[in-house]
C-alpha cells in the first residue's frame, strides 16, 4: 500500500488562510485522526491529499513520487465526505460501481468485491435500493464502500460520522478501525470529536487555525499535551490560576485563597501558572473516607450537582472559589447527596501545568 | 391542570407507514417528559399528534380527560418549540411574543401585561423591540418560549429544541429550561437525540423504537433497571451475554455462559431457555487472574484495552468466543495486556437477564 | 375620547378576528376551493371544453366545410396540413438549436464567475419579455432587409427573404431562452459535492457531467424544450411579419378569422391545441422514466472531450451563436430607427424619416400609437389585478395539496396555457364567450381582458407556487398553534413571505398581456393593443413608425424585466 507524506503544504483562498506548512508522514497501513475545530483546516487538508486542491505551496508526496499537481481523478484516494454525497438518481449498487466503471475495471471483479464490503458492513441486500430508501447509517457505509471499491490506496475521510446519530456514531466507529485494519489500507479521519479520533486511530494530528499543534500516539496527546489548547480542546477540564512554590523538593500551585496544591512542573518558583485538571481525574468521596485515602491533594468541597448522563455522572464541586467539573463512570450507586460537603481527591500528575502567558496568546 | 393520557394510539401514514403503534401513557400535569429513539422511531409524530397537526389513525388522546379528536390545533392550549425557532421574521421580539394573545383577541392592556410578564420570566425585556435578524440563536429559542408562555399555552411541546444551538450554550439552556418550565408549572414534552440532555433535563424519559414506546421512566430506572434490551442498547452502551438458564429460583437466575455459571437478575426467563444478559459496559469489574474472591466471573482473554482519555475500554474475548467491552477507570492501576487471560466479575444486581430474541440480538435491536 | 377611540379599534380588531374566523371554517373554505377550482375551469378550461364539444356537436357541419366544400372540395383541410406540417418542421428545427445554444450558455451563466455575468443573464431573458411582434419586426429589419446585414456586404436586398427560414431565425430568437431559463436555475442549485465525489471515484468532467448531472437536469431540460417546442408552434406576432406568403398554423388561423370561417377555424384551433395538450401530458407523465444513454464509459476519449480547448471552444460558439442569431437581430430595430430618424438613409427624403412619418404627416401616428399605448396599459393592469386575485387561492391550494396525484393533475392543467397557441385559446374564448357560444360578450376590449387572464394565468400562478412552496411549514404550525385562525393566519404571517412572490407575478403577468398579439387579434374587434398596431404599420410599410413602436415596447419590456429581476434578486437573498 502506500506511504502518504506532506512537506509544508499549503493553501491559501485568495487572501484567507486555508493551511500553512503542514508537515505530516503518515506510515503505511497507519490510520491517522486530523483532529480540530470547524474551520481549523481539516477539509482542506482532505481536499489536498485528495486532489480537490492544488497546494499553493509545498507538497504532497505518495511513496516518496510527487501527486501535488495531479488532478483528484487520477490519485486513487478514496473519499469518504460528511454528507455521504451519494448519486442520488443510481442504486446502491450502480453508486459503488461508479469508480470501477468509470475507471474501465473488469466489473466482475469489482461487482465480487462491493458484496463482499457490503456483507462485511452489515448492509447486503439493499444492492437495488436508491439512497433515499436507506438510513443514514446505512448510506455513509454505502459511501464507504464505493470509495474503497475505486480501487483506492488510501482512504480520506472528512468528518464522515459528523452527520449521524450518537448511537451509529459509536458502532460505525468500531466498524471503521476494523475495516481499515482489516484491508490494511492508508487512512487519513478528520473529525472534530476527541472521543471519536481516539477511538479510530492509531496517531491523532492536532489542529489550530490552519496549522498542527501536536501529533502523537492517542495517550500521547491527551496525556501530555504541549500546550494549553490542545488540553482544553481534547478533554472536559476545570482551571485554576496561581502562582508556582517549591518547599521540601515538591512544587505547589499557590492560589489566591492560599490554598496549595502539590502538582508536577517544570516551571520554576514565583512563575505565574495556569493548572488544568480534565474531569475524569478528580475523585469525589464522602466525607467519611478520609482515613482511607492515598492522594497527594485532599481538599473539602461543596457538592453542587450531581447529574447522570448517561456513562458518567456529573458532579459540579464548589472549591477554591470556583466551580469543578466532575466526571465519574457510572457504578453501582451515587452514595452523594446534593449541597452535601464532599472530599476532592487528586494526584499531581493530574494537573497540567502551562505558563500562565499561554492563556493570553490563546486568546 | 394538564395531564395528558394516551390511549391505543396509531398513526399510519399513506397506506402502511406505522409511524407510531398502540401508544399507551399518561403523563402527569407539570410534568417534564422527554423523548429519546433512533431518527424515524416516532418521536416527532408524537408531538404532532399532541399539537394536533395530524390525527390518530387509531385510538385517542385525552387532556384532562377530554378527548382531543375534534379540538383543532389553535383550540389545545399548547405551545409549540422549534428546533428552527420559527420566529417570524417581520415581527420584532415584542411583535413575536404578542402574536398569541393579539390573535385571540386580547385588549391591548392584557397583551401587553402578558407580554411584559414572558420578557421578564425570558430575561429577554432590553432586546424587545429588535428584529430577529439582530439576535444569536439562543435569544430566538428564548423569544421563542417567551411566545409561548404569552399565548398561556399548559403545555409545552419541544422539538429539539436546543438542536441547533451550540454544546456549552446548550447545556446552560438546558438548565434555563428546565427552571422556566417548573417555575411556570407548565406540563413539558420535549424531543431530542441526546440522551445526555433527555436524561438531565427530564423527571422521565421514554424511550421509543419503529414507533412502539420501549421504557418511560425515570432516568435512574433507564440506567438502572431497564426492563427492554432496547433500553439496554440504547440508553448508554450494554453487552449482551449469550447463555442458557439452568436455574431460575425467584428473581435470580443462573446463567451458563461458556463453560461458566453466573447469577444474574432474572426479568422472566424460564429455566432451559436461551438467555441474553444485558450488563452495561461500565458494570464490567475486569480482574487479573490471581485476584481473589471473584464469586461471580466469566473468564476471558484481552484483545485490547484502548486508552480514551475521558476512560479506558478493554475488550475482551470470552470463552463463547462473545467479544465484550469493559469501559474502566482512566485511573485503572492495571494495564492489560494483549492475550492477557482474564476474568470479569458481575455483580448480579446489575444485571438484566432477558429473553433471547427469536431473531437474533442484531434484528432485534435494529433501528 | 382617547379610551372611546380605543374600544372602536378593539372592537374592529375583534370584528375582523370573527370574521376571519367564519371564513377559516372548513365549510367555508371548501366552499372558496369550489369557487377556485370553478374560476379556473370558466376561464382556462372551459373555452377548450366547449371548443371540443361544439366541434363534435357539429361534426356534420365542419365535415362539410373542411373536407367536402362544394366549391373547394377538401381544399381548407389541405390547407390546415400544409400549415400545420410547416409548424411543425419549424419547431421542430427550432427545438434542436435552442438546445444547441441554450444549454451551453445555461451552464455558462450557473457555473461561471465573469464580469458583465447580470448583462449577460439579463439579455438571455430579454426575449421572452419582449412583444414577439417587435422582435419579430426586429429580426425582418436585420435578416430580410437591405438595412441590416447586407449593409455590410453593401447589397441592395435582404439576406433572408420572408419564408420558413426567416420564421425559423425568428423563433430561435424568442423560444430558446426557455430552455436556458429551465435548466440554469437546476445546473446552479446542483450539488457540486457529487461532482467532486465524481472525481475522487476517478471520471473526468465530462464523464461527470454526462453520468451524474444530466440525469438530475434532465426533466427541467425536456420540460423547457416542449415550451420551446409550443411556443414556436403557437407564435402569431412575429410569424405574421415574417412569413410572407407561407402560413403557419397560427397565422391561418388569424387569417381565416378575419375572413369569418368560424367552422374551419375551430376545427384548426382544436388539432393545434391538440397536439400541445398531447406534448405537455407526456413530457409530464414520462419525464422521469425517460433513461439517457448510459452504457460504456471510454475513460480515454472522455478526458479529451474534458480537455479546457475543447470546452473553450464549446462555450465561445455558444455565445457567439447567441449574439449572431439571437442578441443583434432582436434588437437591430433600435439602430433601424436612429438610421431612419429624420429621413430615409437611401434617399434622404425627409418625409420616410420616422420624425414625419409619426409626428407630422396629415395621418399622424402618434396619436394612434399613444391610444394604443394607453389601451394595452389598462387592459395589462386590469388583467393583472383579475389575475392575482384568481391565482393566489389556486396557488395556495396546489402548494399545499397534499395528495400527490390530484397536486400533479392540477399541477398539469395550470400549465395549459402556458402551452396552447395563444392564438387558438382566443379563439376559443370568443367561441365560448361570443355569439357562438354565451352571447355575453362581442369582441373588444373586454373579450381582450378575458383572452389575457386566461393565457397568462399560469404566469401567475407558477411563481405563486414558488413562493408559496419557499415559506418553511414550521411558520404555518406556530401561525396556527398560537390561536389563529387559518386566514389570521394567512395575514399575518404568510402575506409577509409573500410580499416579493406577488410582485413577481404581477410583473410577469402585466408583461405577459402588454406583448400579445395573436389572441389579442382574434378577440379585439376595433380596439388596438400595440403590439397588433404595430402588425398593422408594417401591413402598411410605414417601417419607421413600427421602428418607433417597438422601440417604445422594447423600452417598456425591458425596463420591466430588469424591475423583476430586481425583485427576485433581493426576495432570494433575504
Amino acid at each position: 500500500m502506500v506511504k502518504v507524506e506532506l512537506k509544508e503544504a499549503t493553501k491559501y483562498y485568495e487572501e484567507r488562510r486555508g493551511v500553512e506548512d503542514i508537515n505530516l508522514s503518515i506510515d503505511d497501513g497507519e490510520y491517522l485522526a486530523v483532529l480540530g475545530p470547524t474551520g481549523s483546516g481539516k477539509t482542506t487538508t482532505m481536499y489536498l491529499l485528495a486532489g480537490l486542491f492544488t497546494p499553493s505551496r509545498g507538497s504532497i508526496l505518495f511513496d516518496d513520487e510527487d501527486v501535488s499537481h495531479i488532478p483528484a481523478e487520477d490519485r486513487n484516494v478514496g473519499f469518504v465526505f460528511e454528507e455521504y454525497n451519494l448519486f442520488p438518481r443510481m442504486t446502491v449498487e450502480s453508486n459503488i460501481l461508479f469508480g470501477p466503471i468509470v475507471k474501465d475495471l473488469d466489473l466482475i471483479v469489482s461487482r465480487k468485491v462491493s458484496r463482499e464490503l457490503l456483507a462485511l458492513l452489515n448492509i447486503s441486500g439493499k444492492e437495488s435500493n436508491f439512497p433515499d430508501e436507506i438510513s443514514g447509517g446505512q448510506k455513509q457505509r454505502v459511501a464507504l464502500a464505493r470509495a474503497i471499491v475505486s480501487d483506492a490506496h488510501i482512504l480520506v475521510m472528512d468528518d464522515p460520522l459528523r452527520a449521524l446519530d450518537a448511537k451509529i456514531r459509536e458502532i460505525l466507529q468500531v466498524e471503521l478501525r476494523k475495516l481499515v485494519k482489516d484491508l490494511g489500507i492508508t487512512c487519513i479521519h478528520a473529525t472534530h470529536d476527541t472521543q471519536e479520533a481516539m477511538r479510530v486511530a492509531d496517531k491523532i494530528a492536532v489542529f489550530k487555525n490552519g496549522k498542527i499543534v501536536q501529533i502523537g500516539t492517542p495517550e500521547e496527546v491527551y496525556n501530555h499535551p504541549n500546550s494549553l489548547y490542545v488540553a482544553e480542546f481534547l478533554g472536559e477540564s476545570s482551571t485554576i490560576e496561581g502562582k508556582i512554590d517549591v518547599s521540601k523538593g515538591e512544587k505547589f500551585l499557590v492560589l489566591s485563597d492560599e490554598s496549595r496544591i502539590n502538582i508536577a512542573t517544570d516551571l520554576k518558583k514565583g512563575e505565574e501558572a495556569i493548572a488544568l485538571i480534565p474531569s475524569e481525574l478528580i475523585d469525589v468521596f464522602p466525607l467519611t473516607e478520609k482515613k482511607n485515602l492515598n492522594y497527594h491533594n485532599i481538599f473539602e468541597a461543596t457538592l453542587l450537582d450531581v447529574r447522570c448522563v448517561g456513562e458518567f455522572n456529573e458532579l459540579n464541586i464548589s472549591i477554591f472559589g470556583t466551580i469543578f467539573k466532575a466526571k465519574d463512570l457510572i457504578g453501582k450507586e451515587i452514595p452523594l447527596r446534593k449541597n452535601s460537603k464532599v472530599l476532592v481527591a487528586t494526584d499531581k500528575d493530574d494537573y497540567r501545568i502551562f505558563p500562565k502567558k499561554e492563556k493570553e496568546n490563546n486568546e | 391542570m394538564s395531564e395528558i393520557r394516551f390511549e391505543d394510539v396509531t398513526k399510519i401514514f399513506g397506506k402502511s407507514v406505522e409511524a407510531v403503534k398502540d401508544l399507551s401513557f399518561i403523563i402527569e400535569d407539570g410534568e417534564y417528559v422527554s423523548l429519546i429513539g433512533p431518527s424515524g422511531c416516532g418521536k416527532t409524530t408524537v408531538l404532532r399528534l399532541l399539537a394536533g397537526t395530524i390525527l390518530p389513525t387509531k385510538g385517542q388522546i385525552f387532556f384532562n380527560g377530554q378527548p382531543m379528536e375534534n379540538v383543532r390545533i389553535q383550540d389545545r392550549n399548547i405551545g409549540f418549540v422549534f428546533q428552527h425557532f420559527a420566529i417570524f421574521p417581520h415581527m420584532t421580539v415584542r411583535e413575536n411574543i404578542a402574536y398569541g394573545p393579539t390573535v385571540r383577541g386580547r385588549s391591548k392592556k392584557e397583551i401587553e401585561s402578558l407580554v411584559e410578564t414572558a420578557l421578564k420570566s425570558v430575561r429577554l425585556g432590553d432586546k424587545a423591540e429588535l428584529y430577529p435578524d439582530s439576535l444569536s440563536a439562543p435569544d430566538w429559542q428564548k423569544t421563542a418560549l417567551a411566545r409561548v408562555l404569552a399565548s398561556e399555552a399548559k403545555v409545552l411541546l419541544l422539538d429539539e429544541p436546543l438542536g441547533a444551538l451550540d454544546q456549552k450554550i446548550r447545556e446552560e439552556f438546558q438548565l434555563f429550561l428546565r427552571d422556566l418550565v417548573k417555575r411556570e408549572k407548565l406540563t413539558a414534552i420535549h424531543v431530542t437525540h441526546d440522551q445526555a440532555e433527555a436524561l438531565t433535563i427530564s423527571d422521565r424519559v421514554a424511550v421509543m423504537n419503529k414507533g412502539r414506546l420501549i421504557q418511560l421512566g425515570t432516568p435512574t430506572d433507564l440506567i438502572y433497571h431497564p426492563n427492554h434490551l432496547f433500553t439496554s442498547f440504547f440508553v448508554g452502551e450494554s453487552d449482551f451475554l449469550e447463555g442458557v438458564v439452568i436455574d431460575d429460583t425467584k428473581k435470580e437466575a443462573e446463567v451458563r455462559i461458556g463453560q461458566s455459571i453466573i447469577k444474574v437478575k432474572n426479568m422472566g426467563v424460564k429455566k432451559g431457555k436461551r438467555a441474553a444478559v444485558a450488563v452495561r459496559r461500565e458494570f464490567f469489574q475486569v480482574e487479573q487472574i490471581s485476584t481473589k474472591d471473584l464469586s461471580n466471573s466469566l473468564p476471558g482473554i484481552v484483545i485490547e484495552d484502548q486508552f480514551l482519555g475521558l476512560l479506558r475500554r478493554v475488550r475482551i474475548k470470552l470463552e463463547n468466543q462473545q467479544i465484550i467491552e469493559a469501559k474502566i477507570h482512566a485511573k485503572h492501576p492495571i494495564h492489560f495486556k494483549e492475550n492477557e487471560n482474564v476474568r470479569v466479575n458481575i455483580e448480579p444486581s446489575i444485571t438484566r437477564c432477558f429473553d433471547y430474541p427469536k431473531e437474533g440480538i442484531a434484528s432485534a435491536l435494529e433501528m | 375620547m382617547v379610551s372611546e377611540q380605543r374600544d372602536v379599534e378593539v372592537k374592529m380588531r375583534r370584528t375582523l378576528l370573527k370574521a376571519e374566523k367564519w371564513l377559516s371554517k372548513n365549510t367555508v373554505l371548501s366552499f372558496g376551493t369550489i369557487i377556485t377550482v370553478l374560476i379556473f375551469v370558466l376561464i382556462v378550461l372551459g373555452p377548450i371544453l366547449y371548443l371540443l364539444l361544439q366541434i363534435l356537436i357539429n361534426w356534420k357541419e365542419i365535415n362539410t366545410t373542411v373536407f367536402n366544400d362544394p366549391i373547394l372540395g377538401n381544399e381548407a383541410f389541405l390547407m390546415m396540413m400544409r400549415s400545420i406540417g410547416l409548424s411543425l418542421q419549424v419547431a421542430a428545427v427550432v427545438t434542436v438549436f435552442d438546445i444547441i445554444v441554450g444549454v451551453p450558455i445555461a451552464w455558462i451563466l450557473a457555473r461561471y464567475e465573469f464580469r458583465g455575468k447580470n448583462i449577460l443573464d439579463t439579455l438571455v431573458d430579454m426575449p421572452m419579455a419582449v412583444p414577439t411582434s417587435a422582435l419579430g419586426f426586429s429580426i425582418y429589419l436585420f435578416w430580410g432587409t437591405n438595412n441590416g446585414l447586407s449593409r455590410l456586404f453593401n447589397s441592395q436586398v435582404g439576406f433572408v427573404s420572408q419564408g420558413t427560414l426567416l420564421i425559423i431565425l425568428a423563433h430561435v430568437a424568442f423560444t430558446f431562452p426557455y430552455v436556458t431559463r429551465s435548466i440554469k436555475g437546476i445546473i446552479t442549485d446542483l450539488d457540486l459535492n457529487l461532482e467532486k465525489a465524481g472525481k475522487t471515484l476517478g471520471a473526468s468532467p465530462f464523464t461527470i457531467a454526462r453520468m451524474i448531472s444530466l440525469p438530475m437536469v434532465k426533466e427541467g431540460l425536456l420540460a423547457g424544450t416542449v415550451l420551446a417546442f409550443t411556443r414556436s408552434l403557437g407564435e402569431t406576432g412575429a410569424t405574421l411579419i415574417v412569413s410572407g406568403v407561407y402560413q403557419t398554423a397560427p397565422v391561418v388561423i388569424v387569417s381565416w378569422m378575419k375572413g369569418l370561417k368560424i367552422p374551419t377555424t375551430a376545427f384548426l384551433a382544436l388539432i393545434l391545441i391538440l397536439i400541445s395538450l398531447t406534448l405537455l401530458a407526456l413530457v409530464r407523465l414520462f419525464a422521469r422514466k425517460v433513461g439517457l444513454p448510459w452504457g460504456k464509459v471510454f475513460p480515454k476519449f472522455e478526458r479529451k472531450l474534458s480537455s479546457k480547448k475543447v470546452t473553450r471552444t464549446r462555450d465561445g460558439m455558444a455565445l457567439f451563436l447567441f449574439f449572431i442569431f439571437v442578441f443583434i437581430p432582436a434588437l437591430f430595430v433600435i439602430i433601424y430607427l436612429f438610421q431612419w430618424w429624420g429621413k430615409s438613409p437611401f434617399s434622404g427624403d425627409p418625409t420616410a424619416g420616422m420624425i414625419y412619418q409619426v409626428f407630422q404627416a396629415p395621418d399622424q401616428k402618434i396619436g394612434e400609437i399613444l391610444h394604443a399605448l394607453g389601451t394595452s396599459l389598462e387592459i395589462a393592469l386590469i388583467v393583472t389585478l383579475i389575475n392575482l386575485v384568481i391565482a393566489t387561492p389556486m396557488a395556495l391550494m396546489v402548494s399545499k395539496m397534499k395528495k400527490k396525484k390530484v397536486k400533479g393533475f392540477l399541477d398539469l392543467l395550470i400549465d395549459i396555457p402556458l402551452v396552447i397557441p395563444s392564438s387558438a385559446l382566443g379563439f376559443s374564448i370568443f367561441f365560448l364567450w361570443g355569439s357562438n357560444g354565451m352571447h355575453l360578450l362581442s369582441p373588444g376590449f373586454f373579450m381582450i381582458i378575458i383572452a389575457h387572464v386566461s393565457f397568462s394565468y399560469s404566469y401567475c400562478v407558477r411563481p405563486l407556487i414558488g413562493s408559496f412552496d419557499a415559506i418553511p411549514t414550521m411558520y404555518d404550525e406556530a401561525a396556527t398553534a398560537f390561536g389563529a385562525s387559518k386566514f389570521t393566519a394567512f395575514r399575518k404571517v404568510t402575506l409577509p413571505f409573500l410580499k416579493s412572490g406577488l410582485i413577481a407575478a404581477a410583473i410577469m403577468t402585466f408583461t405577459r398581456s402588454m406583448s400579445e398579439t395573436g389572441a389579442t387579434i382574434i378577440t379585439m374587434g376595433t380596439e388596438r393593443t400595440i403590439p397588433v398596431l404595430l402588425v398593422d404599420f408594417f401591413e402598411a410599410s410605414t417601417f419607421p413608425a413600427a421602428a418607433f413602436a417597438a422601440t417604445i415596447l422594447i423600452i417598456i419590456s425591458f425596463a420591466m424585466l430588469l424591475l423583476l429581476r430586481r425583485i427576485t434578486r433581493r426576495a432570494k437573498n433575504e
